[in-house]
């Protein structure tokens, strides 16, 4: 089984503690962060499978997270989390490139879902029955 | 890839442009070839069905509540067409009621004036005196039908992504316009978008459930979860609200059924003067 490398952005701190061990369980390797400045350091120092990143954030939000891996790397899957999910928000997301766009609150199995499939097209897949036919 | 939705001035021209992106594009279609399996699950007639979508508004006409039970029938099979992506859908109001959702890219395409003459008036040439009155008929009954059953105007812009015009630009390169739109990335199913649209239906098969007894229902789910709204009298409101959660809680996905019930003060009053 592959393993992904996996950065987990959110400034509400229950977000990481509860998504790190759900993705940890289909053997991803996840860094947590809150903080959007030191989560663009460490992008910026290396090159990760997939960037999960939260939008509504102070300083930088996820909009600004998602151009900035784009630029840096557009092999990296961004997958935007919002609680505030609006169709002008969804298409400007995926119009600058995020692979996936999620509404709060989900389930741990709907990011591992999405996170599987992430892995299926950077060409490394992960042990998670992707049975879900959306 | 998007599912687009197509609303016209003409129902022709509609059909002709969702072939041609159908043969183009390899789209499938959702028209009203659909009419006969709503007919059958929600045990009604199909002539009944077209003429929801089709018959003016108007005083000797179908009454709006009749005809929004018959549009919350088709509304909730359409939907369920459109689950799939690259889906090109016509002719069933759906412009009028799957809002919301990113993927789907929806497009009024005003066709020529002679090109509607012909089709409102098919028996012969309509004097040019008369063809300017006959069109802005057409559409006075169309914006009047879309008031009564949506509360929306769909010959309003800000109802579409896009609005093509076929006295400026040709069919076959408005195809190309649309198909071309529908490739670009914000129109790209997502998790959320495929949610909106499992939400709709969802709600639309709950509501379909609901709207001969209670008319005014509002349903909205979120996820599996339900949220309700009808109005009823005082007396009647524990009783109601428990059959409503009843019927909801048939639809296969429903897992929760929250009720809200309004006094309903028109009926309250007529009840007090007798």
């Amino acid at each position: 089984m592959s393993h992904l490398e996996v950065l987990l952005l959110d400034d509400e701190p229950i977000v990481g503690k509860r998504l790190k061990p759900a993705l940890a369980k289909v053997g991803c390797e996840v860094e947590v962060f809150q903080d959007p400045v030191l989560a663009l350091k460490r992008i910026d120092e290396k090159d990760f499978d997939v960037v999960v990143t939260d939008i509504s954030m102070a300083e930088v939000d996820g909009m600004q997270v998602l151009e900035h891996v784009v630029a840096k790397n557009n092999r990296t899957k961004v997958i935007m989390i919002t609680g505030f999910a609006m169709m002008s928000l969804a298409r400007e997301a995926m119009e600058k490139g995020a692979f996936d766009f999620i509404a709060k609150p989900f389930k741990p199995d709907d990011l591992r879902l999405i996170i599987a499939r992430a892995a299926e097209a950077l060409g490394k897949p992960i042990d998670f029955e992707i049975n879900d036919n959306g | 890839m998007a599912s687009i939705i197509i609303s016209s001035d003409s129902s022709l021209t509609a059909a002709r442009v969702a072939d041609t992106i159908v043969d183009k594009a390899g789209f499938s279609i959702v028209n009203r070839g659909i009419l006969p399996e709503v007919a059958e699950r929600y045990k009604t007639g199909e002539d009944l069905l077209s003429k929801a979508l089709d018959s003016p508004s108007g005083f000797l006409a179908m009454s709006p509540k009749i005809r929004q039970r018959y549009m919350a029938y088709i509304q909730a099979v359409t939907l369920e067409k459109l689950l799939p992506d690259n889906v090109v859908c016509f002719g069933l109001g759906a412009h009028l009621y799957a809002k919301g959702v990113s993927h789907f890219l929806k497009v009024r395409i005003l066709t020529q004036p002679e090109q509607l003459v012909k089709e409102l008036h098919p028996a012969g040439p309509v004097p040019a005196h008369k063809v300017s009155k006959m069109i802005a008929r057409h559409e006075k009954d169309r914006t009047r039908w879309s008031r009564d059953v949506y509360g929306r105007d769909e010959t309003n812009a800000n109802l579409y992504d896009l609005v093509i015009s076929l006295n400026q630009i040709e069919e076959k390169e408005a195809v190309k316009i649309i198909t071309k739109t529908a490739a670009n990335r914000q129109f790209v199913p997502m998790t959320y978008s495929l949610n909106c649209v499992k939400e709709f239906i969802l709600a639309s098969q709950v509501r379909a459930k609901l709207i001969e007894r209670f008319p005014e229902c509002r349903v909205r789910a979120d996820g599996e979860n339900m949220v309700i709204h009808i109005q009823a009298l005082k007396r009647n409101q524990k009783k109601y609200a428990s059959l409503v959660k009843e019927v909801a809680g048939t639809v296969p996905g429903v897992k929760h059924v929250e009720v809200h019930v309004i006094t309903d003060f028109i009926g309250q009053a007529v009840e007090s003067s007798r």
